[in-house]
Formats: C-alpha cells, sequence, structure tokens
C-alpha cells in the first residue's frame, strides 16, 4: 500500500511538474514573441535607432528566461537561439537591416519550433 | 568532468530509490513487465551521463514514470486477475504425471536442450524422475518430483522434534552492533547477552557475527584481530 501511495504521488508529481513547465514555455514564447514583433514593426517602420537597444534588452531577457527553459529543453536547441540572438545587437547597431529583420524572424521561428515540440501532440509524440 | 560525476551520483540516488519502491526481487525472479522495466531503466539512465545536453529531468522522470506504472499496475493485478494475467501470463505445466506436454513446450518454444538444462539446474538428471514440471511466469522452472525421487524428510523418519526446531538463528550482533528486535525475537534480555559475552571473555565491539535462536542457541565470530578460538555457541 506504501509503495502503491509513493507511485501515485510520483505520477502525480510528474504531471504536475509538466504542466508547469509547458505554462513556463508558453509563457516565455509569448513575451519573447512580443518582443520579437515590436522589433519587427519599427524596423518596417524605418524606427532603426529604437531597435538597438530593444536587441540588447531582448538578449538579456533571453538568457533570463534561458535559466528555466534549461531545466527540461535540450541545451543544443536553446544555445542556438542564444547564438543568435549574440547577434542582433550589433547588426542593430552597425546597419544591416535586412540581416536584422531575417535574424528576428528566424529566432521567432526557432522559438515556436520549441513551443511545438514540446507540447504533447499526435505528431510530437510519435 | 564534475558534470558526469554529480549526474551519475543523482541518477544512482534515483534508482536505487526507484528499485526500492519497486520492492525486492531478485533479478532472476523478475516478472517479464519488471524485467522490461529495469532494462529500460538501465538504458534511460546512462543517456543524461553519456550527454551533457540533455536535461537531468529527461533521465530522472522516465524512470520514475516507469517505477511507478510498474507498482501501479501490479497492485492493479493484485486485485484483478485479468490485469494479471495480461501483464504476467500464467505458470505452463509442460509435464503432467510424468508425460511431457509437447505441443506446450512448441507453444513456449521451448526446447528439449531448454528442458533437460532447467531440470539439471534443479538437480534432476533423470526426466523419468519428474512428476510435474511447470514453467512459471519468471521463465523459471518449478520441479515436482515423484515420490520415490523425493527427499527424504524428518516426518518420514519419524524423528521427534526439538524445541525450537521452527526457530531459526536471527542476526543478534551485527559487526558490534546489536540489534534489538533479534533479542526480542529471542525472548532474551541484554543482561543475559552481557553475561554470555563476559563468559566466553569478549565484549561486544569485539564480535563480527553473532546469531541467537528462541532456544538461545548462539554462534558467535569474533572479529579477526580478536580471534582467540572461542567461537562455538552453547545453549542457555
Amino acid at each position: 500500500m506504501k509503495r502503491l501511495i509513493i507511485s501515485l504521488v510520483m505520477v502525480a508529481l510528474i504531471i504536475a511538474f509538466s504542466i508547469s513547465n509547458t505554462v513556463t514555455l508558453y509563457n516565455v514564447r509569448g513575451e519573447l514573441n512580443e518582443h520579437l514583433n515590436n522589433m519587427a514593426q519599427k524596423l518596417e517602420g524605418g524606427e532603426a535607432q529604437d531597435v538597438v537597444e530593444d536587441t540588447q534588452q531582448f538578449q538579456q531577457l533571453w538568457l533570463d528566461r534561458e535559466e528555466k527553459l534549461v531545466r527540461f529543453i535540450r541545451h543544443t536547441d536553446l544555445e542556438q537561439i542564444t547564438w543568435d540572438c549574440a547577434r542582433l545587437p550589433y547588426l542593430a547597431k552597425y546597419g544591416d537591416m535586412a540581416e536584422l529583420t531575417a535574424e528576428i524572424n528566424r529566432i521567432q521561428l526557432q522559438i515556436n519550433h520549441l513551443w511545438e515540440t514540446q507540447v504533447p501532440r499526435i505528431r510530437t509524440v510519435f | 568532468m564534475s558534470i558526469f560525476f554529480l549526474r551519475t551520483l543523482i541518477l544512482y540516488i534515483i534508482i536505487v530509490f526507484s528499485l526500492r519502491v519497486m520492492g525486492k526481487r531478485h533479478l532472476g525472479e523478475l516478472e517479464p513487465s519488471e524485467f522490461v522495466v529495469a532494462i529500460m531503466i538501465s538504458n534511460i539512465a546512462t543517456l543524461p551521463i553519456e550527454d551533457t545536453n540533455i536535461p537531468l529531468v529527461a533521465g530522472i522522470v522516465p524512470i520514475l514514470a516507469l517505477v511507478s506504472f510498474e507498482v501501479i499496475i501490479s497492485s492493479i493485478g493484485l486485485r484483478c486477475k485479468i490485469v494479471r494475467k495480461l501483464v504476467s501470463g500464467n505458470p505452463i505445466i509442460i509435464i503432467r504425471d510424468g508425460v511431457i506436454d509437447q505441443k506446450k513446450m512448441r507453444e513456449l518454444r521451448y526446447s528439449i536442450d531448454d528442458l533437460l538444462e532447467q531440470l539439471r539446474s534443479k538437480d534432476v538428471f533423470d526426466i523419468a524422475d519428474v512428476a510435474y514440471a511447470i514453467v512459471e511466469t519468471t521463465g523459471q522452472l518449478s520441479v515436482f518430483p515423484k515420490y520415490p525421487n523425493r527427499a527424504v524428510t524428518n516426518q518420514d523418519l519419524n524423528l521427534p522434534e526439538p524445541s525450537c526446531a521452527n526457530s531459526p538463528q536471527m542476526v543478534l550482533i551485527c559487526d558490534g552492533e546489536l540489534v534489538p528486535d533479534t533479542l526480542n525475537y529471542c525472548n532474551l534480555r541484554e543482561d543475559w547477552l552481557q553475561k554470555t559475552l563476559e563468559k566466553q571473555g569478549v565484549k561486544q565491539k569485539d564480535v563480527f557475527l553473532m546469531t541467537c535462536n528462541q532456544a538461545a542457541n548462539y554462534h558467535l565470530v569474533l572479529r579477526d584481530d580478536k580471534k582467540s578460538g572461542k567461537k562455538e555457541g552453547e545453549s542457555a
């Protein structure tokens, strides 16, 4: 009986932990996408100067959020985003707007892909 | 390097805990589902150790999940025969009344060599000596010999039963440490133990192993550096 109770508690904790991680990833994705969309809109609107600071903030934001994600997501997937984020401030500062826009889009796709691969669906489970 | 070490340590603790939760079974007596879980745990545990890009949680969660499912399914199996049958199967009688059931052997893919090997491991070298042989769900063969080939028992010889014959020797002192439960089991007190040790001229801390039963028959083994030939037990 004791073992059964321990097992049921473990299953409940695993489920709770999984839900918590999914919610964390959802919130992080929303936060980062909002930032990225703002930057993309500013670039389209010709406000390139404002984007420099935004890219630095975004990089810092990603580094903070990565601390939480690294506990349950493959590190190689997160590292790719980290490397791409490192390029943003310099692309913004030294004026390569086309590259910057492409990089923002790429990071957005990577973040969405992270979400898609972590959510339990038929195609991700199988 | 330290990451490998720490991960190995953490996973070792998790696996030991998991095996404790699964319960005591000798590796050779595992049910098929338990065997599968044991193999999977060993494979899963190596992944986060080998590759530090994989989060440790990716090893811990599957291990704990597998163990939990195994315990839950086996608990359900205790109450539901259908589940038990689905998960573990049924024991199969392959020798009945001395006759080999060849059809059952074919169904089990059990060859003559397998059968003879299993019989030899049970100290049966003549198949004609076997009345019943059952292949258990663990794959082990249980053998019921024919009457003339069974070991003689005390009952067969009408030997009188000595007192406390059914009382096994239990560990009373282990590596100098007293086991209080054994003292209670033997209905003895600490002063008896102290007097016995004094009679042997030893102290408790000098004892490597002392066993005792309810008839106060004891066996004493001293530590290597304290041996003085006083090892045989005496009844009280």
